[in-house]
């Protein structure tokens, strides 16, 4: 179990690229951390460095207040999964996964014993014999995930275990993961780019992009209180919808047809934008202030629809129930709450209540 | 204006005359005796086929032909000949045959007997046993180009410091080269071919020849062996017998007396050695000496004398007479012979031999061209080698001229380098010799 | 039925070409070479070639040149090619390091590659030469006295075996450089995370991952060392004694020199069928990497 504290960490590689700026994360003993984050945003790039694989350029890396960087990786007591899943081709399943045990010489029974568990716990005791060439895709990340969690470490590192797996097996997995990670008592540092699976396994979640951290907190905090415009367009699904025309007037503004009053933080920093989820849509009768809307576009998704609609201020999303699916060329009115519309100024940070 | 409208004329005709002279080589310039044409020899890379190819140019001049000359080494020149002699025609019109080949080439060479009788041509001018050496049953098989025996260089002045007799037998050589030894800090007492081999397997065939005796049991001549007619039970080897003892005891005692790393020293290395006043004395080629009297950097130039290989108890002194012939291959073109016959005559007349003397390749088989003053004062060997060659100093029966002769070598120098680096005992080795080359001689089917 | 005879013959004739082509070039010269060895076949002797049967091969059972020969190749196979294999090794290493200026030198470092046998034999001959050798005249700057490299027993096999270390070691360390380069760095970061000692990761993995890289180059270097001839007839002609005798030196010199074809083939014959067994091994072990 380990407290991690990254201190304006940098990273810059031989030729220039800067794949980390700055970074600032304090991560709990036995918290589940989720990085999310576009593709190159510099999440790799973190992990590596929490391993010891990649030099820091700047910063400080404490676990449990002692500064980390420049240790070699294998005096951390950190385990890995790679995004490629890094197995030794040479060695056959059953090598492969004692790895770490026989690093530590540990008896010959023992070693036979829990891999034979994970191995059993995995789905891939038929394997054990063969080498990694002959698995597939997912077998081998299911190898490389034994490998990583036949130990009980202070830190598990996993990037994008689950990426080539199916789905039922994901869910299952990342259950599985998730009940190791508390078993081993662990700090777990996952990257993933599925927020359902983010939101499933973590506690917390980062959310970075171009190598800064734009946000950390829980899935709800993300949702409900996106610190920018960035995690508001990135966080959710469907995407959250924008409305890029504003007209402020006074302790107004209107989006479109549909007049709210400003937030109290706005009056530093003037709103040029707002967002609304399409979950925090409501539609209304004609006749009802709000946005004034036409469906164009209905998409079922299950229970419940996604409706594309044409507005005054541009395009919006609603999530409806099935049971109040509009079709498609009516005409309605869109309405939330204020406090479920975001609103952000020209730099992209969110304008909040309670910030002057 | 007549005379200028003629003289035109006359220009073109010599540009077109030069021009057809540049185009077929020095064809068109057919005084010499090639008359134009080309002659193809393959030839050895000792000195004299390397003064050929030095001078090249003038010789094509001179010959009024072109010379297409081939120089490979011992070995290959070896190989090639023979291989050459299972072609339907020759390829060449002239090929080199070391004195000690003949018995294995003769089947294959033309007899110059009818050539010379059409032609009156006089060998007299050769020295005698060079002549004879190539003569077989009556036939000549080779014209004389360089035969030369190997004899023994030391330093005149270095025997003098020391108060030293000549080197004329083996007591003698063994105790000047121990004096040399002891008494100077950088200077050997002997060069001599001690490296595995072909070298050391020679050395051994005439330091036998040194106490009378050859390596297979041929009919005795007076103090020489027949040699014209060697029959099947005259091959039984001679190896294991007292003078092979000698012989092997003999050059025990000289390797005491020998420059270091003499156990891989060969041809060259002695002579260069030998050269830059390493050794007091070394076995040599008379025609290589040219190395070092044609050097003005060498201690050992002006200050060599020669003698003939020193002899053992009681033998009378021999130095085995070998070198190179010219001989014409018996499936030569018929069109051809008359002309390798002429290229002959020229490459190996007197003209021709002097200017070789000239650039290094110190060996004169003419009496004639051993007279001439600028030859003597190029090469001092040559004269010495004359007085041998007088006093029936030089012999050939030393390597008998059989085909087994490179095999007898062979086996020789590798066993008795393994006497010299201490693997054997000297009655091990002639034993082992003995054995070996017995069990040849009877595989080859002669008794 | 006839369509599956179509095929059949379709393949016969596709691939009788190359089997032509292959029997021309490789089997029949191997099979003259037994034809030559079962007959007294001498090219000195103007008798043609007789019938010997199993004569010459009997020869060679009570032929101690011939042992010795073959005792003399296997050292200086084993001497030459572990030493080049542990120096290419190392080379190897240290040229995969990314320090500046290797590159320069690792490319100057394939120069004797690129030299011909024949001419590294002749410069090693002069370089080790007691009398005129530049070698123990260096060792004289050290106050040591003149060695000889060239006419004692060990120290002879040792220098032909230097020249050889000298002229291969370079190809040994381009083979192995390129089979590192090619290792996937992941596969090494994965190792330190699992915590191995940097001994350990040579051991347990980059060790087996160059396994087929080092079987190559033993082979090929095994047999090219078997067949060396070149800088034995330049430095030593086999000797002192036989004691650099390696059998290609010794076929070349009965072959060659004495033109005793018959069993210069007999020995040919058994190196080849020496060199087939010996890489028979090795090229399953390296088809079958299972066989660790
Ligand atoms: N070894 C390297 N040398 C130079 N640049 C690198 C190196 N590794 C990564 N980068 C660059 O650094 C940036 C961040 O890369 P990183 O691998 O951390 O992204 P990521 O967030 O893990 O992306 P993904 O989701 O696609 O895996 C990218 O622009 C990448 O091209
Ligand atoms: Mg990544």
């Amino acid at each position: 179990m380990a407290h991690v504290q990254i201190r304006n960490v940098s990273k810059i590689y031989a030729d220039g690229t800067p794949a980390v700026t700055g970074l600032d994360l304090d991560i709990a003993a036995g918290e589940f951390l989720c990085v999310l984050g576009p593709s190159g945003c510099g999440k790799s790039s973190t992990l590596r460095m929490l391993a010891g694989l990649e030099e820091v350029s700047t910063g400080q890396i404490l676990v449990d207040g002692d500064d980390v960087v420049g240790r070699p990786a294998r005096e951390r007591d950190i385990a890995m999964v790679f995004e490629n899943y890094a197995l030794y081709p040479h060695l056959d399943v059953f090598a492969n996964i004692a790895m770490p045990l026989v690093a530590r010489r540990r008896p010959k029974a023992e070693i036979r014993d829990r891999v034979g568990r994970i191995a059993g716990t995995m789905g891939i005791t038929e394997h054990l014999a063969k080498r990694p060439g002959k698995l597939s895709g997912g077998q081998r990340q299911r190898v490389s995930l034994a490998r990583a969690m036949i130990r009980r470490p202070k830190m598990f590192l996993m990037d994008e275990p689950l990426g080539h797996l199916e789905e039922y097996m994901r869910i299952e997995l990342r259950r599985e993961i998730r009940a190791l990670h508390e078993a081993a008592g662990g700090t777990t540092f996952y990257i993933t780019h599925d927020q359902e699976e983010a939101a499933a396994v973590s506690d917390r979640i980062a959310v970075m992009s171009s190598g800064e951290l734009q946000q950390l907190g829980t899935m709800k905090e993300l949702i409900e209180r996106p610190a920018n415009r960035f995690v508001a367009e990135f966080v959710g699904e469907p995407p959250i919808s924008i409305f890029e025309e504003l007209r402020a007037t006074g302790t107004e503004v209107s989006i479109g047809d549909w007049r709210l009053p400003l937030p109290p933080g706005s009056r530093k920093a003037r709103p040029a934008s707002a967002g609304v989820r399409p979950a925090h849509f409501r539609i209304a009768g004609s006749d009802m202030p709000g946005l004034s809307a036409e469906a164009r576009l209905v998409q079922p998704m299950g229970e419940s629809a996604a409706v594309l609609c044409d507005t005054p201020a541009g395009d919006a999303t609603v999530i409806v129930p099935m049971a109040a699916v509009p079709r498609e060329g009516d005409r309605f009115r869109l309405v939330a709450a204020p406090e479920h519309v975001h609103f952000f100024a020209a730099s992209g940070r969110a304008i909040r209540s309670g910030e002057d | 204006m007549t005379r200028r409208t003629s003289a035109a004329p006359r220009g073109a005709l010599t540009g077109i005359l030069l021009a057809g002279s540049i185009l077929a080589g020095s064809a068109a310039s057919a005084e010499g005796p090639l008359e134009g044409r080309s002659i193809r020899i393959l030839g050895i890379g000792d000195p004299v086929f390397q003064v050929m190819q030095k001078i090249h140019g003038q010789m094509e001049e001179m010959g009024g032909g072109s010379i297409q000359l081939d120089v490979r080494p011992f070995d290959v020149l070896h190989q090639q000949v023979l291989l050459n002699a299972q072609n339907d025609v020759s390829n060449y019109d002239i090929i080199a045959v070391d004195l000690p080949q003949f018995g294995e080439y003769m089947p294959y060479l033309t007899d110059f007997g009818p050539m010379i009788e059409a032609s009156g041509y006089d060998g007299s001018d050769f020295h005698e046993v060079a002549w004879t050496g190539a003569q077989f049953g009556g036939r000549q098989l080779g014209i004389p180009l360089q035969p030369h025996p190997e004899i023994l260089a030391y330093r005149k002045d270095v025997f003098e410091e020391y108060g030293l007799e000549p080197p004329t037998t083996h007591e003698a050589l063994l105790h000047a080269a121990q004096v040399i030894s002891e008494k100077s800090d950088d200077m050997s007492g002997v060069c001599w071919n001690a490296a595995r081999g072909t070298a050391l397997g020679q050395t051994f065939i005439t330091v036998m020849g040194d106490f009378g005796a050859a390596p297979i049991d041929m009919e005795k001549q007076g103090d020489d062996f027949e040699m014209g007619d060697i029959k099947p039970e005259n091959m039984h080897p001679t190896i294991d017998t007292e003078a092979g003892k000698a012989t092997a005891d003999y050059l025990l005692a000289m390797e005491e007396v020998s420059p270091p790393g003499i156990l891989n020293m060969a041809w060259d290395e002695r002579v260069r050695v030998y050269a830059n006043g390493g050794c007091a004395m070394t076995y040599i080629w008379a025609g290589r000496s040219a190395i070092f009297e044609q050097d003005d950097q060498s201690p050992a130039k002006g200050n060599t004398a020669y003698l003939p290989h020193p002899s053992g108890p009681g033998a009378p002194p021999r130095s085995t007479l070998g070198g190179w012939y010219l001989a014409i291959p018996a499936n030569i073109d018929p069109e051809r012979k008359e002309l390798a016959w002429e290229a002959i005559q020229w490459l190996s007349s007197p003209e021709m031999i002097e200017l070789y003397t000239q650039h290094g390749n110190c060996v004169s088989p003419r009496r004639s061209v051993s007279q001439l003053e600028n030859v003597q004062a190029a090469c001092p060997v040559i004269p010495a080698v004359d007085r041998m060659a007088e006093a029936g100093e030089l012999a050939g029966w030393q390597r008998p001229p059989v085909p087994e002769i490179q095999k007898i070598v062979d086996v020789l120098g590798a066993e008795m380098h393994q006497m010299l680096s201490g693997d054997k005992s000297a009655e091990d080795a002639l034993e082992s010799s003995q054995r070996l080359l017995d069990r040849e001689m009877r595989k080859a089917g002669y008794y | 039925m006839s369509r599956n005879r179509e095929a059949k013959r379709a393949a016969i004739v596709l691939v009788s070409p190359a089997m032509l082509l292959l029997f021309a070039l490789n089997i029949f010269p191997v099979l003259y070479a037994v034809y030559i060895s079962l007959h007294h076949w001498s090219l000195a002797s103007p008798n043609p070639p007789r019938f010997a049967g199993l004569f010459n091969y009997q020869e060679l059972w009570y032929d101690g040149r011939f042992s010795n020969s073959l005792g003399v190749s296997a050292t200086f196979i084993a001497l030459a090619v572990l030493i080049e294999l542990a120096l290419g090794f190392g080379l190897a290493f240290l040229f995969n390091r990314k320090l500046r200026g290797l590159e320069t030198l690792r490319k100057l470092s394939l120069l004797p590659v690129m030299a011909m046998p024949l001419v590294v034999g002749l410069v090693w001959f002069y370089m080790l030469n007691q009398n005129f050798g530049v070698t123990n005249w260096v060792l004289s700057l050290f106050g040591i006295g003149a060695q000889p490299f060239l006419t004692d027993g060990t120290l002879a096999m040792l220098s032909v075996v230097l020249a050889d270390v000298w002229q291969w070691t370079p190809f040994v360390m381009l083979v192995i450089f390129a089979a590192l380069q090619s290792l996937p760095e992941y596969v090494f970061e994965a190792a330190r995370m699992d915590g191995l000692t940097e001994r350990e990761i040579f051991r347990r993995i980059t060790l087996p991952l160059l396994r087929p890289a080092i079987l190559v180059v033993l082979v090929i270097r095994a047999i090219d060392a078997f067949r060396m001839i070149e800088l034995v007839f330049m430095m030593t002609k086999g000797g002192p004694g036989g004691s650099t005798e390696v059998l290609p030196w010794y076929i070349y010199t009965t072959g060659f020199l004495s033109l005793d074809l018959g069993y210069a083939a007999a020995m040919a014959v058994v190196m080849i069928v020496l060199v087939t067994l010996g890489a028979q091994v090795f090229v399953r072990k390296i088809a079958d990497p299972g066989a660790a």
